[in-house]
């Protein structure tokens, strides 16, 4: 089926397509208002129902989409102001329905594992509900068909996000963590709006299947500004890559995904590493018609992408939260999606986008089983006090072991197919900066292995640290309704690349070709297969080293782990300190902005002005009234004189008529 | 027959007298009587207006004037006698529960 | 002699005089029973103004119910004798202001429809060779001024559930705020 049929559009309400999202939404409204009363012991029946349904209905549109079929209706019109006019719709193609399929299933596993992971937690039902919630937001992202509603389920995801990284919110970190995560995201949401709304005034529409036949009118406009000409399309697209950057945290937005970690971890394996943080690639993916019409636009996406991927890959060998190394890789990851869509290999992106969602989200599933085994300790998370863990989690080591192995790009599993995709795509690019981000990709991927593997010995190797930290206890399996969906997703990671085996290793590289059908091929001057394998064996080399690297220092040799940081200690704090973005963005932004809150606003406005308004019509009110008190004598002699008056009064407006 | 005029005179002479005791005494019994005194001065006005115009008008507003004084010597009276078991007097500079 | 002018000007003069001499007794009796002299002069005055049906209501209602009901209630208070005149509007130059100038637009007001009368067009035309005067207020009464009568009904069976609510035996602490 390496050629799809005829395409058959439709354009009439279907109701497969309408339940998916909102199967969700009544489960989560339904556990959050009734949850705490009705079924306070099994609130994810529902929610738990409700994915897996939508996701049958997914794989169900998923083959009417391979056999052609295209989806594009609006439910009802939301705005109707002039000319502007946005409905809320779905377009289901095969961009679309890859990505629905990814959310629901993994949505769905992890709403399972979530039953064990949170059990016994106060929260439980409210855990379900905002996950659910979250689901529904992402798919009206995903199924969306106009930008306005990409941007609905954007702020819905957004909030989500907040409401489950705060979700222990008596803990101050984790409720910091929420809004650094929130504000972060609105500074680049706030460029997201200015570039729909660029679109509007550009091409006066906002719905995909309108834009993209506009949009070569608008290759040789520009807009003049301060004496510069700006190129129309790039100024969007950068506008819109805003957006982006704040959601899939590249460089400067990135600083709220390594805090978002205080979540639980369900909440970072489906929202920081599948979902939420993909929705920037998606978004950079649907509109990469906008994306090719400027190379500089293109180049921007490849280098914020590629300094991500590095800075991140320097900053996780560093860190000694298990979580917070899988966050970095997350980072490290989704900057070499944006670098495949630099270069213009965006079906490849997706590709990779994809196969990570399964492999980083199986690290995360694994990171949170270990953690559940180790929660009596004071900071479970810590890498440093585990070890050995092999003998006591079998599964978990099993499963850990398959997505380190994904994830490094060994031969055989998901991660290779998908990053030498990426790596390929980038050496044979048209655009000049291919080569260097394909150097960059190889140097990076050595360093993902190394400190992926640097986490797996270090947990599931050597002698077992956390006697103490434990009381004695020692670490025991995780419960079956966590076990399965680890051993389910770890299928995925395997396999979700053999989808994509691209031609020159025998495959038909069937996931590039359906999704090409609407992100298009990029065109490559000169491809030649020896090449290819060349690079192919180069990633593959690299990668190893990387494993190699780690297994001598952190299981041949432990002495050797303080080397780096005793011998080159200014690199080590540059690095361990997250490249000092954090403290930097708080002496620039935070600190002026807290200053001009608490002098400017409070004291001279709130103080000042407003204030002296409320008291000022207070003592106006008072001394009004108390003139007017005195005519209330109490005497009723008095008051007939009042209305004798008053009738003098109407008499002289008769008479002055 | 003698004109117009002489009964608005006499209507307004009236008027003015129920006004002044009105306006000047403070003894609420009589106080309501110099009211009563201004509804006769109107009763008068209308009499004279209809038999003037050869209306049945002003009879008729007349019939229901002398209803309103009495229910309002009525109402009048009710308040004045409470008034008087709650606070034993009559003398109106003396209620000084109304002020404020 | 005219016969019409005179008696006019003996109940005007029935009529001020009573008047002026009730508002300014000392005795709330007094005031009373010179108002009942005033009924009894106006009663007749209505009469010469060619209502007998009005001279009839006006000494039984008024000096037959209400005059007596103020005679109840001054005997019911127990009033005494007044002491003196009080002048109670502290700056009397107001009070004679403001006094005057009513009493100036109130002329002037009267004088104005006074003026209206010789044209006017009686709506509810009247001949007394056809009937009474009874049976024509009758017969407008119970047309066009049905609705006015009613609520005339209404009213008085207000003020007799007022007097009767109003003046209902409470105990001391029901009296509120009063």
């Amino acid at each position: 089926m390496a050629s799809l049929a005829a395409t058959e559009m439709v354009s009439s309400f279907n109701l497969k397509v309408f339940l998916v999202p909102f199967l969700p939404l009544i489960a989560s409204l339904t556990t959050l208002i009734f949850g705490k009363r009705y079924f306070p012991d099994k609130p994810y029946v529902l929610p738990v129902s409700a994915l897996l349904v939508s996701f049958l209905l997914s794989l169900s549109l998923l083959f009417e989409v391979i056999s052609g079929k295209i989806y594009n209706f609006d439910l009802y019109s939301w705005i109707v102001a002039g000319n502007f006019k946005v409905g809320l719709g779905f377009l289901v193609d095969p961009l679309s329905i890859m990505m629905l399929c990814m959310v629901t299933s993994l949505s769905f596993l992890i709403h399972v594992y979530s039953i064990g992971y949170m059990k016994g937690d106060p929260g439980y039902y409210r855990f379900f509900s905002y996950i659910s919630l979250f689901t529904f937001f992402m798919l009206m992202l995903v199924l969306s068909n106009n930008l306005v509603q990409l941007y609905l389920g954007w702020e819905g995801v957004g909030l989500c996000s907040y409401l489950l990284i705060g979700f222990w919110y008596e803990k101050k970190s984790a409720s910091d963590a929420a809004k650094k995560a929130f504000i972060v995201n609105r500074v680049g949401d706030f460029g997201f709006a200015l570039g729909i709304f660029a679109v509007f005034y550009y091409l006066g529409t906002l719905y995909y299947h309108e834009i993209f036949p506009k949009l070569p009118q608008l290759s040789q406009v520009y807009l003049s500004l301060g004496g510069y000409e700006i190129h129309v399309p790039f100024l969007i697209a950068f506008l819109l890559f805003c957006g982006a950057m704040g959601k899939s945290a590249q460089f400067p937005l990135h600083t709220w995904l390594p805090d978002a970690m205080e979540g639980p971890t369900p909440v970072s394996a489906l929202i920081h590493a599948a979902t939420m943080v993909t929705a920037g690639v998606f978004m950079v993916s649907r509109l990469h018609a906008l994306f090719e019409m400027s190379d500089y636009a293109m180049a921007m996406v490849a280098f914020v992408g590629v300094f991500t991927s590095f800075m991140a890959a320097t900053i996780a060998p560093t860190q000694f939260d298990i979580k917070r190394v899988i966050a970095y890789s997350t980072l490290s990851q989704l900057g070499y999606m944006f670098m495949a869509c630099g270069v213009g290999a965006f079906a490849v992106g997706m590709f990779h986008l994809f196969t990570h969602a399964y492999f980083k989200a199986l690290l995360f599933l694994g990171a949170g089983s270990v953690i559940h085994a180790l929660h009596h300790a004071a900071d479970p998370n810590d890498i440093r006090i585990m070890g050995g863990l092999r003998k006591y989690m079998p599964i978990t080591f099993w499963t850990f072991l398959i997505a380190s192995l994904s994830i490094s790009g060994v031969p055989g599993l998901a991660g290779f197919f998908s990053k030498d995709e990426i790596l390929a795509y980038a050496f044979f690019s048209k655009y000049p900066w291919g080569k260097f981000i394909w150097f960059m990709g190889v140097v990076i991927a050595c360093m993902t292995a190394f400190y992926t593997f640097r986490v797996f010995f270090k947990v599931f190797f050597g002698e077992f640290r956390g006697e103490e930290a434990l009381h004695g206890h020692h670490p025991h399996e995780s419960p079956k309704v966590m076990t399965i969906p680890l051993i389910i997703i770890s299928i995925g990671a395997i396999f979700s690349g053999w989808l994509g085996i691209p031609e020159s290793l025998g495959g038909g590289a069937h996931f590039q070709r359906f999704l090409e059908t609407v992100l298009g091929h990029p065109e490559l001057p000169h491809v030649e297969h020896s090449t290819e394998y060349f690079l192919m064996a180069l990633s593959v080399l690299a990668g190893l080293l990387g494993i190699f690297l780690a297994y001598l220092i952190y299981v041949k040799n432990p002495s050797l782990e303080t080397v780096f940081s005793s011998r080159f200690r200014f690199v080590y704090n540059f690095i361990y300190r997250k490249w000092y973005f954090d403290e930097l963005y708080h002496k620039i932004i935070v600190v002026p902005t807290l200053w001009l809150s608490r002098t400017v606003v409070n004291l001279i406005l709130d103080t000042f002005v407003i204030d002296q308004t409320v008291n000022g019509s207070a003592k106006t009110v008072e001394a009004t009234a108390g003139f007017f008190r005195r005519f209330h004598t109490g005497l009723i002699n008095h008051y007939n004189w009042f209305i004798l008056l008053g009738l003098i009064i109407y008499f002289l407006f008769m008479y002055l008529k | 027959m003698v004109p117009f005029e002489y009964y608005v005179f006499l209507s307004f002479l009236l008027f003015i007298i129920g006004l002044i005791g009105v306006l000047f005494r403070r003894n609420l019994i009589i106080l309501l009587v110099s009211l009563e005194i201004m509804m006769n001065a109107l009763i008068i006005f209308f009499a004279a207006l209809s038999h003037f115009t050869h209306d049945t008008t002003g009879y008729l507003i007349v019939f229901f004037l002398i209803a309103m004084a009495a229910a309002e010597a009525g109402v009048g009276l009710s308040l004045a006698v409470l008034l008087y078991k709650k606070l034993r007097k009559v003398y109106t500079e003396e209620i000084n529960c109304f002020r404020g | 002699m005219n016969w019409d002018y005179l008696v006019f000007f003996y109940l005007a003069l029935g009529m001020s005089l009573p008047a002026l001499l009730a508002v300014v007794s000392r005795n709330p009796v007094h005031a009373v029973l010179w108002v009942l002299v005033l009924i009894l002069h106006q009663a007749f005055m209505l009469y010469t103004l060619g209502s007998e049906f009005l001279t009839a209501v006006q000494i039984i209602v008024y000096a037959g119910a209400v005059l007596v009901l103020f005679l109840f209630v001054v005997y019911l208070i127990n009033l005494r004798k007044e002491e003196r005149w009080h002048v109670f509007v502290s700056k009397a130059s107001l009070g004679l202001m403001i006094f005057l100038i009513f009493v100036f637009f109130f002329f002037k007001s009267l004088l104005f429809l006074t003026a209206l009368v010789p044209s006017f067009k009686a709506q509810l035309p009247y001949d007394v060779s056809q009937g009474t005067n009874l049976m024509w207020m009758a017969r407008y009464l119970f047309t066009h001024f049905l609705f006015q009568f009613e609520v005339i009904g209404v009213i008085l069976l207000v003020v007799v559930l007022g007097a009767v609510f109003l003046l209902r035996k409470l105990k001391e602490e029901q009296y509120g705020s009063l």
